[in-house]
C-alpha cells in the first residue's frame, strides 16, 4: 500500500544507478579486467516526501479499522474511491476494501469478501495470493476437499486396474487379455481387503468438521456436520479397535501373552469389544497361571532329595571358591567325574557343576557340550535340567550360542528373501484368508522365484535389508563378556567382515587391529575409508563446532591417511575463516531481484553485477553476510574466470545499509514465495532472526554462537531449477510403458496420479 | 443307533479323550518339572556359585529360569528351604551353607549389614567356612561403614522424605565432600579386591555415589546458582566416568532426559512467540537431547533402544509446537 507512491521514484533511481555503471563501464571499457574497487554505491539520502490526500485517507481507513470505528473506516474509504484513478496507487480501491473486509467479525463472511474482492482483474498478485489463502482457509471446504481426496484415491485405484491390463492388451495382443484383466480385477478387490473404515484423509475431514463445529456451533449447517462427525466417530472407532485387534490377535498366536494383553485392553479403550474382551481374560489367565508357576518354584520341596556329606562338601567348596572363581579341589573333580554320567544317581547336580569347572578352567565349548547333555534329559529327571535350558537360551549367558542361532536363522531368512523378493514375508493381503491371498499372490511368487538368479546376479548392487544386525549384536556381546573366549578369532573375523561389506571401514579397521592379519596395504586402505567416513559425517554437520570435533577426530585418529590431512585442513580453514553468520545470496539472485541489489536493499554498484567483467564482476557465489555488520563480496577472480576460486572483499556497511537489505531481502523473496509456490524460502530460524535484527539495527554485539548461526543461502529460480523449469503435468495421469517377467508382456497405458497427501498427513495416521 | 456301528466311534471317542487327557497330563508334568519347588540344596547353591564371579558391573544381573534376577530367587529359595525343611536342618549340618549362600546372594542386593551378620553367622556355624565367611564379613563391613557416608536415594514416597530432603538442601559443597569420601573409601576397597567376586560390587557402590550426587544436583538445580548447568555437568561426569558400565546407557537416557525437561521449561517460561524467545539458545538444548536420544535409539538388543526412540518422538514432536520461524530442525 504504501509502496507503490514511492515505486517510481525508486525505480527513477534503479536508473540512475544503472546509467552510472553503464557509464562507468564505457569509461572502464579500455583498461585490462580489474576487480572493481567500489563494490557499494553511496547511500541515497531519501527524497522529501509529502503525503497526498488519498495517502491520508488511506491512514485514516487503517486507524479507523484498527479502532473499529466503521463510521470513519466507510468515510475514509469513500473518499479513496471518489479520488480519481490517476492520482491513487492502482490496487489502494481493492487495499482499501480489504481493510473493511477485516473488520468483518464472522470469518466465512470475511472468506465471503475475500473471494469477491479477487474476482475482479487488475488486483496485486501479491494481494491476491494473499486473499487465496484466506479463502482457502476454510474448515469445511478443506473437509470436502480431503474426502474428494479419498474418492479420487478409490478411482485412482480404479482406473489403474483397468488401464493396466488394457494397455498391455493393446500392445502385446488379446491372447493373454482374459487372464491380465482376471488377475488385474482380482488384485483391485484384493486391495480393499487392506484399506481401513476411516481413511487418513477422511480423519484430517473429520478434525476439520470438529473444528468448524467449534468455531460456528450456531451455524445453519450445524447439524448435518454434526452428524457427519458422528458417522466419521464411529468409523475411526472400528478402525481403530481393528488396528488393535489384530495386533493383539497376532501377539497371541505368537504366545506373547503380555502384548496380547495390553492391545486388547486398548482396543477395548475405543468401546467395548467381545473379542477384545476374551483375548484379554485369556491373556491374563494365562499369565496368572505362569506367575502362580514361577511363585511355586521359589518353595522349598517337601523332601530334600539328598543331604549328605558330599554334598556338604560340594557346597563348602563351591560357596569358598565362589570370590575368586577358584578352581574346584581335584579330589572333587574327580568324585564329580564319576557321577555325572549316571542319570540313576545324579539328579544333575554334579554335571552342572563340572560344566562350571569347565568354564572356569577355560573349557568354553566343553563346558557347552556337558550343559546340552544336562539339557537334553528329561526334566522330570532333576531340576538341573531347568537351569542348564535356561543357561543355553539366554543370550547373555550363551551369546555364542545365541551368535550361532541367529546366524543360521537370518541366513535363511536371506535366502528366503533372495529367493522370494518382497514375498519371503507374506502377502501383500494380510487380512484376507491366508489360502485365497497365496492364490491371488502365485503369479507373483513364481515369478519372483523364477527370476531370482537374475536378482542374485544384478541385485548385487542394490542395497537389500541388513539380515545380520542382531547377528553383530550377540557377536560384539560375546566378544565383551569373553574377550579370551574359545571363538573370539572366528568372531573376530566375521564381524570384520561384516562390518567391511556394509561400509562401516571405522569398525571394520578396529577389528582389523584386533585380528593383526591384515597387510599394510589394506590396512592403509581401510584407514582412508575409516578417515572418509568421518571426514562425510563432518560433512553432514550443521553446526560448526560439531564439525570441528569430528573434523579433529578424523585428523588425529588417522594423520597418515590423505582424508586425515584433508580434516586438518578444514580446521585450519574453518578456525581461520568462520564468521558469525554465513547467508549468502548469490549473484543469480541479485540479477533475478534487481529490488534486493538496488539502493534501497544492498545498493551494490551495479558494474558488478551487469555481466561485463572488464569493469570487474560478481562472483557466482554472490555476497555473504557474516553477521554484525560486515558483509564478503565474492569477486571474479583476474582470470575472468568463474571457476577460479573468487577474490573476496570484506566490507562493514552502516545499520542503515544493513536494515535496508534485511528488509529488502526478506520481502522480496517472501513476496515471491507467495506468487510463486516454487520460488519457496526454506525454514530457517536463525536467519530471520539475524534478518530481524538487522532491520532493527541491533547487530553490533556479533552473537558468536554456533546454533546462531545460519548458512542460509538466497538463490535465484534458475539456479534452483535450470533454464526450464520442471512443471507438473496438467494432465491428471501419467504415462507408463512396462514391462514384466510372468507373462512377459510389455505395456502402455496411463496411471491415474493419486492426490498428493497433505504436510500434516502425518499427524491422522 | 447300529450297536455295531457306534462301537467304533465310542471306541475313538475314547480314545481321542485319552488321548487329550494324556496331553494334558504330559504338558502340566512338563510345567511341574520345569517350574516345580527347589529339592535340594545343592541346586540352589550350584546355581548360584556359578553366577559370583559374574561381572555385573558391566553385565546386567543373571536371571534364573523364571527371569527373575538369580541373586533375588537364590535368596528366597534358600529362605523357603530353611522356612519348610527347619526341622531336619535343626542337626545343623547344612546350617552353614545356608546362611553363607544367603550372604552371597544378600551383598549383590546391596544388603551388605545383613550380609555381614550372616557370613559372622556362618563362620560360627560351619568351621570350613569360617576364613572365607570371616573375610567377607570384613569386606561387607567395610562396604556398609562407606556407604552410610553422605545422602542415600530417598524413597518420595516415604512421609519422612521431605525432612531428608530439606536436610541437605543447601549445601552442595557438604553433599560432594562426603560423596566424595564414600568414593575414596570405595576406591580404597577396589584396589584390594580387584580380582576377586566384590571388584564389580563395589564398581557398582562408586557408580551409585555418582549416580546420587547427579541426581542430587539434578533435583536441586532451581536452589543453587548456576543450578541448571552443574546438573548437566553432573549427569555428564557420570556418563564419561562410566562407560563401561552396564547402566551407561540408562545414564545417557537421563542426561537426554535433563535437556528435554530444560527445553520444556524454556519454552514455557520463553514462549516461541514471545520477542525474547532465543533460536539459538533452544536448539543449544534440543541438540544434546535428540543427539543423546538418537545414540541410545541406535544401540540394538537393550530395553534402552525403545524407551529413547519413544521419547525422540515424544520430544521431536514437542518441537513441532515452535513456528518454524523460532526453530527449524
Amino acid at each position: 500500500m504504501t509502496g507503490s507512491p514511492t515505486e517510481p521514484r525508486r525505480r527513477r533511481s534503479v536508473l540512475l544507478a544503472l546509467s552510472s555503471a553503464i557509464a562507468l563501464a564505457v569509461g572502464c571499457a579500455g583498461k585490462p579486467p580489474s576487480v572493481s574497487p567500489d563494490v557499494l554505491l553511496p547511500m541515497q539520502r531519501t527524497a522529501p516526501w509529502l503525503p497526498t490526500p488519498v495517502d491520508l485517507a488511506a491512514a485514516r481507513a487503517a486507524g479507523a479499522a484498527l479502532v473499529d470505528d466503521r463510521e470513519s473506516l466507510s468515510e475514509a474509504v469513500g473518499e479513496i474511491r471518489a479520488t480519481p484513478e490517476d492520482e491513487k496507487p492502482e490496487d489502494l480501491d481493492s487495499l482499501a476494501q480489504d481493510v473493511v473486509n477485516a473488520t468483518l467479525d464472522d470469518p466465512r463472511a470475511y472468506r465471503a469478501a475475500s473471494r469477491s474482492l479477487t474476482s475482479g482483474f487488475a488486483t496485486d498478485p501479491s494481494l491476491e495470493a494473499r486473499l487465496d489463502q484466506v479463502v482457502a482457509d476454510d474448515p469445511l471446504a478443506l473437509a470436502a476437499k480431503r474426502r474428494r481426496d479419498t474418492w479420487e484415491h478409490y478411482w485412482a485405484r480404479t482406473f489403474n486396474a483397468a488401464s493396466k491390463p488394457v494397455g498391455q492388451a493393446l500392445l502385446s495382443g488379446f491372447t493373454l487379455a482374459p487372464m491380465t484383466i482376471a488377475t488385474s480385477t482380482a488384485h483391485y478387490l484384493a486391495s480393499f481387503s487392506n484399506d481401513e473404515r476411516l481413511s487418513t484423509t477422511h480423519r484430517q475431514a473429520l478434525e476439520l468438521h470438529r473444528e468448524y463445529l467449534a468455531r460456528h456451533p450456531e451455524a445453519a449447517d450445524a447439524e448435518e456436520v454434526r452428524a457427519k462427525i458422528e458417522d466419521a466417530d464411529r468409523k475411526l472407532t472400528h478402525t481403530m479397535q481393528r488396528r488393535r485387534m489384530r495386533a493383539a490377535r497376532s501377539a497371541a498366536d505368537a504366545g506373547n501373552h503380555h502384548v496380547a494383553r495390553v492391545e486388547a485392553e486398548r482396543a477395548l479403550f475405543w468401546g467395548p469389544h467381545e473379542d477384545a474382551e476374551s483375548i484379554r481374560d485369556r491373556s491374563t489367565r494365562y499369565l496368572d497361571d505362569l506367575a502362580r508357576l514361577k511363585e511355586r518354584s521359589l518353595d522349598a520341596h517337601a523332601e530334600l532329595s539328598r543331604a549328605d556329606t558330599l554334598d556338604h562338601a560340594l557346597a563348602v567348596e563351591l560357596l569358598t571358591t565362589s570370590s575368586k572363581g577358584a578352581s574346584l579341589s581335584e579330589a572333587t573333580l574327580r568324585s564329580l567325574r564319576e557321577r555325572r554320567g549316571d542319570a540313576a544317581t545324579d539328579d544333575g547336580e554334579a554335571l552342572f557343576v563340572f560344566a562350571m569347572a569347565q568354564k572356569e578352567a577355560g573349557y568354553e565349548d566343553e563346558s557347552w557340550r556337558t550343559l546340552a547333555v544336562l539339557a537334553a534329559r528329561d526334566p522330570a529327571s532333576g531340576n538341573m535340567v531347568r537351569h542348564a535350558r535356561h543357561l543355553i537360551a539366554d543370550p547373555w549367558q550363551n551369546p555364542y550360542g545365541a551368535y550361532r542361532t541367529m546366524r543360521s536363522r537370518k541366513r535363511n531368512e536371506e535366502i528366503k528373501w533372495r529367493l522370494f523378493a518382497d514375498y519371503a514375508n507374506g502377502t501383500r493381503y494380510p487380512n484376507l484368508p491366508t489360502p485365497v491371498a497365496y492364490t491371488l499372490e502365485s503369479p507373483g511368487v513364481l515369478t519372483a522365484f523364477a527370476t531370482s538368479p537374475l536378482r542374485l546376479i544384478f541385485g548385487r548392487w542394490k542395497k537389500g535389508p541388513d539380515f545380520h544386525a542382531p547377528s553383530a549384536v550377540l557377536a560384539y556381546r560375546y566378544l565383551g563378556r569373553y574377550p579370551d573366549g574359545a571363538h573370539t578369532r572366528e568372531v573376530m573375523q566375521w564381524l570384520y567382515d561384516y562390518e567391511a561389506s556394509r561400509g562401516n571401514a571405522m569398525a571394520a579397521l578396529r577389528l582389523a587391529d584386533f585380528l593383526h592379519e591384515i597387510d599394510p596395504d589394506s590396512r592403509a586402505e581401510l584407514a582412508e575409508a575409516a578417515s572418509a567416513q568421518v571426514l562425510t559425517a563432518a560433512d553432514r554437520m550443521r553446526r560448526a563446532d560439531r564439525r570441528n570435533q569430528t573434523l579433529r577426530h578424523a585428523s588425529t585418529e588417522y594423520p597418515d591417511t590423505p582424508s586425515g590431512t584433508l580434516a586438518g585442513r578444514r580446521i585450519r580453514w574453518e578456525l581461520e575463516e568462520r564468521s558469525a553468520q554465513q547467508i549468502r545470496v548469490t549473484r543469480s539472485f541479485l540479477e533475478e531481484n534487481p529490488r534486493v541489489a538496488g539502493p534501497n536493499g544492498l545498493g551494490i554498484n551495479p558494474a558488478l553485477i551487469n555481466g561485463e567483467n572488464d569493469d570487474g564482476e560478481l562472483h557466482p557465489v554472490g555476497v555473504t553476510l557474516l553477521g554484525g555488520r560486515e558483509l564478503r563480496f565474492h569477486l571474479l577472480a583476474e582470470s575472468g574466470d568463474e571457476d577460479d576460486e573468487p577474490t573476496t572483499v570484506d566490507k562493514a556497511v552502516s545499520k542503515e545499509r544493513l536494515a535496508n537489505l534485511a528488509s529488502m531481502l526478506d520481502e522480496t523473496s517472501r513476496r515471491n514465495q507467495l506468487l510463486d509456490p516454487d520460488d519457496s524460502l526454506g525454514p530457517d530460524a536463525d536467519r530471520d532472526r539475524f534478518l530481524e535484527r538487522a532491520r532493527l539495527g541491533l547487530v553490533d554485539r556479533t552473537d558468536a554462537r554456533p546454533t546462531a548461526q545460519s548458512t542460509y543461502v538466497y538463490r535465484s529460480m534458475r539456479e534452483r531449477y535450470g533454464v526450464v523449469r520442471g512443471r507438473e503435468s496438467v494432465l491428471p495421469f501419467d504415462l507408463v510403458f512396462t514391462g514384466n517377467f510372468q507373462d512377459f508382456q510389455l505395456g502402455a497405458y496411463p496411471k491415474w496420479r493419486p492426490p498428493k497427501e497433505t504436510p500434516d498427513a502425518f499427524l491422522y495416521r | 443307533m447300529n450297536p455295531a456301528r457306534g462301537l467304533p466311534v465310542l471306541l475313538a471317542v475314547s480314545l481321542a479323550c485319552a488321548a487329550g487327557l494324556a496331553c494334558s497330563t504330559a504338558k502340566q508334568k512338563k510345567l511341574d518339572a520345569r517350574y516345580g519347588p527347589s529339592e535340594s540344596v545343592l541346586e540352589v547353591v550350584a546355581t548360584l556359585r556359578r553366577h559370583v564371579p559374574d561381572d555385573t558391573y558391566r553385565f546386567p544381573p543373571a536371571t534364573d529360569f523364571t527371569g527373575r534376577n538369580v541373586y533375588l530367587s537364590t535368596l528366597l529359595r534358600l529362605e523357603s528351604i530353611e522356612r519348610v525343611h527347619a526341622d531336619a536342618l535343626r542337626s545343623g549340618y547344612m546350617s552353614g551353607v545356608l546362611v553363607f549362600a544367603k550372604a552371597r546372594a544378600l551383598e549383590r542386593l546391596r544388603g551388605y549389614e545383613i550380609a555381614a551378620h550372616h557370613y559372622r553367622e556362618a563362620a560360627r556355624l560351619d568351621d570350613t567356612l569360617a576364613e572365607e565367611a570371616e573375610r567377607s564379613a570384613a569386606v561387607c563391613d567395610a562396604i556398609t561403614e562407606a556407604i552410610a557416608i553422605g545422602i542415600e536415594v530417598v524413597d518420595p514416597l516415604a512421609p519422612e522424605s521431605e525432612t531428608q530432603l530439606y536436610g541437605t538442601l543447601l549445601d552442595p559443597e557438604r553433599v560432594v565432600a562426603d560423596l566424595d569420601q564414600r568414593v575414596a573409601l570405595l576406591s580404597y576397597l577396589l584396589e584390594e579386591h580387584e580380582d576377586d567376586h566384590y571388584g564389580a560390587v563395589l564398581r557398582e557402590e562408586i557408580e551409585h555415589a555418582d549416580e546420587m550426587r547427579a541426581a542430587w544436583f539434578a533435583r536441586h538445580r532451581y536452589d543453587l546458582p548456576g543450578g541448571q548447568l552443574r546438573a548437566v555437568s553432573e549427569l555428564q561426569r557420570v556418563v564419561s566416568r562410566h562407560g563401561a558400565s552396564k547402566r551407561r546407557l540408562r545414564h545417557m537416557l537421563r542426561l537426554a532426559n535433563l535437556y528435554d525437561d530444560l527445553a520444556h521449561e524454556y519454552v514455557e517460561a520463553v514462549p516461541p512467540v514471545s520477542l525474547d524467545f532465543d533460536p539459538a539458545r533452544f536448539q543449544d538444548l534440543v541438540d544434546p537431547a535428540v543427539h543423546l536420544y538418537e545414540s541410545v535409539a541406535a544401540r540394538d538388543g537393550t530395553a534402552e533402544k525403545l524407551e529413547a526412540t519413544r521419547r525422540l518422538e515424544a520430544f521431536l514432536a514437542f518441537t513441532l509446537v515452535v513456528d518454524r520461524d523460532r526453530f527449524t530442525y
